[in-house]
């Protein structure tokens, strides 16, 4: 009987440590593939402008050229550039944040006459393709003379504006056990207090995306300040990469070293927040 | 008629304050934009000079107009990208849930496809599809099998473009990440007593908790998918003989370069209803299979 | 010590309104756009200062962006009225502008001012409408070859600027093009993928030219109806099929060569369609060529030289509040003055703006950073330029020239359609579409 026993939890070692190393054998290929066009990008900013395209792909060109992410930082404001961009993307993720909080709250948890409608309405304001309403709203932003300021890029995000942070709160928010929304009521707590204390402490990996995303959005933007902005001081890093795409050629070498630079501050928040947001798992629903 | 309770309208209250900023918003923001999008529709404007009303004509000429249809056509090809990407971002997200060493490091470089330049990545599968020296060509000579032109040949085009979608998993990915963390693990430990295996743990508790953001993606996706504007514009330009002439490049060309922004707007309208029709299709449809704790 | 103060306060805000009045009265800001990339940014800059020095009471506040940026933002200002006061337009644009009637013409402008040398313009057609001029050119270009010297001395073969010169249309035409390719591809290791081709001519502009030079045309004088199923247009359809399919000396456009690093900067391509006002940046410090390459005007075709040039045009906007302000900035910048100052200061136009004048051809701001790749070649490509403008004035232009033909042309040299199909599939869309059916 021990005996079985112990063959039993032996086999189960072997199963959990086969198990393991197969993932980890996904993981990396998958992790290999998935981070080639970073090397390329890497192995590119560091050639000689007019070498890129060798074949075979040389990845590690010799000599590399460090200067070129000097070179394309300085070629443009890029300095100027960050700190615009930075302003805005700090005030857009706050600004979703509080705001697309609240109304994603306000569909999840409160039924009230029209939420359902409602609801379809802020989907649908993200089914029309951005060419066709970028006159209009270039107009209303004339009107409001916020033309060449930030505000068209910062403002709307505090009135809830991004239709899809207000989605994916409300279903986070959607599911939260409704016993928790008993508890708090029966201690006397308001649907704000509900919301404040007990809501958002709880999607707290939810608010860490929104938060990350709305800085991708943000940071990545180029659209919105080409048509509301134009003072080239008052540019963002995104619209300024542009500038090494021309018509006929593109200046791949620096586009790739301001890329790189331009991308660090992503990665850097990605690892901070996750850090944040994802504790530690204990068990998930494969585990053996 | 019975009067309406004083909850009844405590609620009322209470949601249109939380949703006030948004009411706000699309007031002065969206509302605006959206109508006179719609009044575009019904000018032929060239942007530079005065817009003249034509009434419903460019409705008239898209029935009409061969690459409305050829448009129509290659993005909903192109919505097979949906499922496939539902599936891998959950397996994704699930894989990277594991309790093993390391974690915090793989999901970062798995979330480097996002934050790889768009440029960068459009031309590292305009290599990796190359018909002589791509890798998948290459792998498939391994095989004995002769890779078709892939980017550069009409038929074989769009399955490119599919498969490279999956490149942008990671934001699902993240979304499946926060929803995994957020079914209580007390449902699992008592699901273990019960004596349920992995594949039951997995049928009756992961994936109904985490329905409402299998909506999220579904949805999202779908929206997205037909909005692709960029890989086309930047990889093919819409062809190989318009064989990726996707709807908003197709619009985009006709507003940009062509200059009939109120065809344009009505190209739009037409996109927006489609969309909305789908949306509210699988909106409805989802009470039969989204797992809310509503209250 | 609270009066001192206040009064030292008082006589501060009364001096500085002074100098801020003064400023505000005498100086007049006008806005100047105009596609470009970061080079462009400086040089553009730079003019504006030199600009300044001249004129201390115009400010002008430069908006230079990439191509297609520059074509979403420009309509969307002029249609929400907050167009600059001085436009550059291309071709395309121009044509819109005018038929939209969003520009002010300065023909009498042009006409009573004594200080420009009009008969000096490059391609003053492109500048004219209904006899009227509405523009003075910022930069001009052609769309001509370029070749890698450095191959054809290896191979032992006379150079086509060699041929050109000696022989002109004799020496350098469609066979003497095909002759040098075929030498100039070449298979080492027998694989049946070349390694290096004679020659690629991917370039829409030079699609079209070569459909002119074969004594062929798109549209009909009148820009009704589509006559690119002449003689002229399937011998230009068959010569593109052909360096492909037949002669095998271009590379096929499904193969994507490109990335594989078969290019004409690797080395590997030896003749290759150019730029003359953007594949001169090739020649700056630190961007240069491992090899020595030279421009050459592209080959005659059964009806002689014809070369696809234009120019983007400064136009004043109907809406600016200081037309005379705009002008001088124009005038400026259309100069040769223009060219000669910068050069003054250590930079150039030459590396992307081609010449605004016929006489910029012989300053040292243009011969001497061009002068490895034959400038006199350049100027040779300008006389070619027939009619003027090049580009037919429809606006249906860019989707012509830039969709549907290429598209179709594209087509044939893939093998997918045949020439007479490519040709004819062209022809009927371009129909509908002048049509207005699609």
């Amino acid at each position: 009987m021990n005996n079985q026993l112990g063959l039993w939890l032996h086999r189960k070692n072997t199963q959990e440590i086969l198990g393991k190393v197969v993932v980890h054998f996904l993981l990396i290929l998958g992790a290999v593939l998935v981070s080639l066009p970073f090397f390329w990008m890497i192995s590119t900013a560091l050639k000689r402008p007019g070498t890129e395209f060798t074949w075979p792909i040389e990845w590690i060109p010799k000599p590399p050229h460090w200067e070129n992410f000097h070179t394309a930082w300085t070629m443009l404001p890029f300095n100027r550039w960050l700190i615009n961009t930075l302003i805005i993307t700090v005030s857009t993720i706050i600004g979703n944040l509080l705001s697309c909080s609240l109304v994603a709250y306000g569909f999840a948890r409160i039924d009230f006459p029209g939420r359902d409608i409602l609801f379809i309405i802020v989907l649908s304001t993200m089914m029309l393709p951005y060419p066709v309403t970028m006159v209009p709203l270039f107009l209303l932003f004339k009107a409001l003379k916020w033309i060449d300021t930030f505000k068209p890029l910062v403002v709307p995000s505090f009135f809830g504006v991004g239709a899809f942070y207000i989605f994916l709160l409300r279903q986070f928010f959607a599911t939260i056990p409704k016993e928790y929304d008993d508890a708090a009521r029966i201690d006397g707590c308001g649907s704000f207090g509900i919301y404040r204390y007990i809501a958002l402490p709880t999607i707290k990996p939810a608010l860490g995306i929104v938060a990350i995303f709305s800085f991708m959005g943000s940071w990545n933007d180029f659209l919105g300040p080409l048509i509301y902005l134009s003072s080239t001081n008052r540019f963002t890093l995104a619209l300024g990469l542009r500038f090494f795409q021309g018509q006929w050629q593109v200046d791949w070498v620096h586009l790739m070293a301001a890329s790189l630079l331009m991308v660090i501050p992503c990665i850097i928040l990605f690892f901070v927040a996750q850090r944040y947001y994802i504790q530690g798992v204990v068990v998930t629903g494969l585990k053996g | 008629m019975a009067k309406k309770s004083k909850t009844y309208w405590k609620r009322a209250l209470e949601g249109y304050l939380f949703i006030s900023p948004w009411i706000v918003g699309f007031a002065i923001f969206t509302a605006g934009a959206i109508g006179a999008s719609f009044v575009i529709s019904l000018t032929n404007w060239s942007m530079i000079g005065n817009p003249r009303f034509i009434g419903v004509e460019n409705y008239k000429r898209i029935v009409n107009d061969k690459f409305f249809w050829q448009s129509l056509k290659v993005t909903s090809i192109y919505l097979l990208n949906v499922p496939l990407n539902l599936i891998i971002g959950l397996l994704l997200a699930i894989l990277l849930n594991q309790k093993i060493k390391g974690l915090s490091i793989y999901r970062s470089i798995y979330y480097l496809p996002s934050v790889t330049a768009g440029v960068a990545v459009s031309l590292l599968w305009l290599w990796i599809f190359n018909p002589r020296f791509g890798i998948i060509n290459l792998l498939l000579s391994y095989i004995g099998i002769k890779g078709p032109a892939w980017l550069s040949d009409e038929h074989w085009a769009l399955p490119a473009l599919i498969i490279m979608s999956t490149w942008g998993v990671g934001g699902s990915m993240l979304t499946y990440l926060g929803a995994l963390q957020g079914i209580p693990t007390q449902l699992y430990e008592a699901a273990i007593l019960d004596g349920a295996g992995i594949w039951d743990r997995f049928k009756y508790i992961t994936i109904p908790m985490i329905t409402p953001v299998i909506l999220l993606n579904l949805i999202m996706g779908i929206i997205n998918s037909f909005q692709t504007f960029t890989q086309a514009f930047v990889m093919t330009n819409g062809g190989p003989n318009y064989a990726t002439l996707f709807y908003v490049l197709y619009l985009y060309q006709q507003a940009f370069r062509w200059f009939n922004m109120g065809y344009a707007a009505a190209l739009a309208w037409i996109l927006f209803l489609i969309i909305l029709v789908c949306t509210i299709v699988i909106f409805k449809t989802s009470a039969r299979w989204v797992y809310y704790e509503r209250s | 010590m609270k009066r001192t103060v206040s009064l030292g306060l008082v006589i501060s805000l009364v001096f500085s309104l002074l100098i801020w009045g003064t400023n505000n009265a005498a100086s007049v800001k006008i806005t100047f756009s105009r596609h470009g990339t970061e080079t462009d940014l400086e040089t553009e800059n730079k003019l504006v200062k030199i600009f300044k020095s001249k004129h201390p009471d115009i400010d002008v506040e430069v908006l230079v962006l990439p191509w297609n940026d520059y074509n979403t933002k420009i309509p969307v200002m002029v249609a929400g009225g907050s167009a600059p006061d001085v436009i550059s337009a291309h071709p395309a644009l121009l044509f819109q502008i005018y038929a939209a009637k969003g520009l002010y013409s300065i023909n009498s402008m042009v006409k009573t001012d004594t200080t420009i040398n009009y008969d000096d313009i490059v391609f003053p057609g492109d500048a004219k409408f209904s006899g009227q001029i509405v523009g003075l050119p910022q930069k001009s270009c052609t769309h001509i070859l370029r070749y890698n010297e450095d191959l054809f001395k290896k191979a032992g073969l006379t150079t086509p600027s060699d041929l050109y010169y000696k022989g002109k249309e004799k020496a350098w035409n469609w066979d003497s093009l095909i002759e040098a390719a075929k030498k100039l591809t070449v298979d080492e290791n027998g694989d049946g993928q070349p390694e290096q081709y004679g020659v690629s001519l991917d370039d829409n502009c030079i699609k079209f030219s070569t459909i002119r030079s074969a004594g062929g045309d798109v549209l009909d004088k009148a820009l009704t109806k589509c006559v690119l199923n002449s003689p002229g247009g399937k011998k230009a359809f068959q010569f593109f099929v052909d360096l492909v399919r037949k002669y095998k000396v271009a590379p096929p456009p499904e193969l994507q060569v490109g990335q594989l690093g078969i290019q004409f900067k690797t080395g590997k391509i030896a003749i290759e369609a150019a730029t003359s006002c953007d594949s001169v940046r090739d020649l700056r410090k630190g961007y240069e060529l491992p090899f020595s390459w030279k421009f050459v005007v592209p080959p005659a075709g059964p009806a002689g030289f014809r070369v696809w040039g234009d120019t983007d045009q400064m136009i004043i906007s109907i809406t600016s509040k200081n037309k005379k302000a705009a002008y001088e900035w124009m005038k400026f910048r259309s100069s040769k003055e223009a060219w000669v100052e910068l050069y003054k200061e250590g930079m150039t136009l030459a590396f992307t703006d081609g010449p605004t004048r016929f006489s910029i051809f012989d300053i040292p701001a243009f011969k001497e950073p061009l002068k490895a790749v034959d400038v006199n070649m350049i100027k040779e490509a300008y006389k070619y330029v027939i009619p003027n403008p090049f580009l037919p004035r429809t606006p249906y232009a860019d989707r012509i020239f830039f969709t549907i033909v290429p598209t179709e042309l594209d087509n044939a040299m893939r093998g997918t359609k045949s020439v007479e199909q490519a040709i004819n599939d062209a022809v009927k869309l371009i129909n509908d579409v002048l049509a207005g059916k699609a």
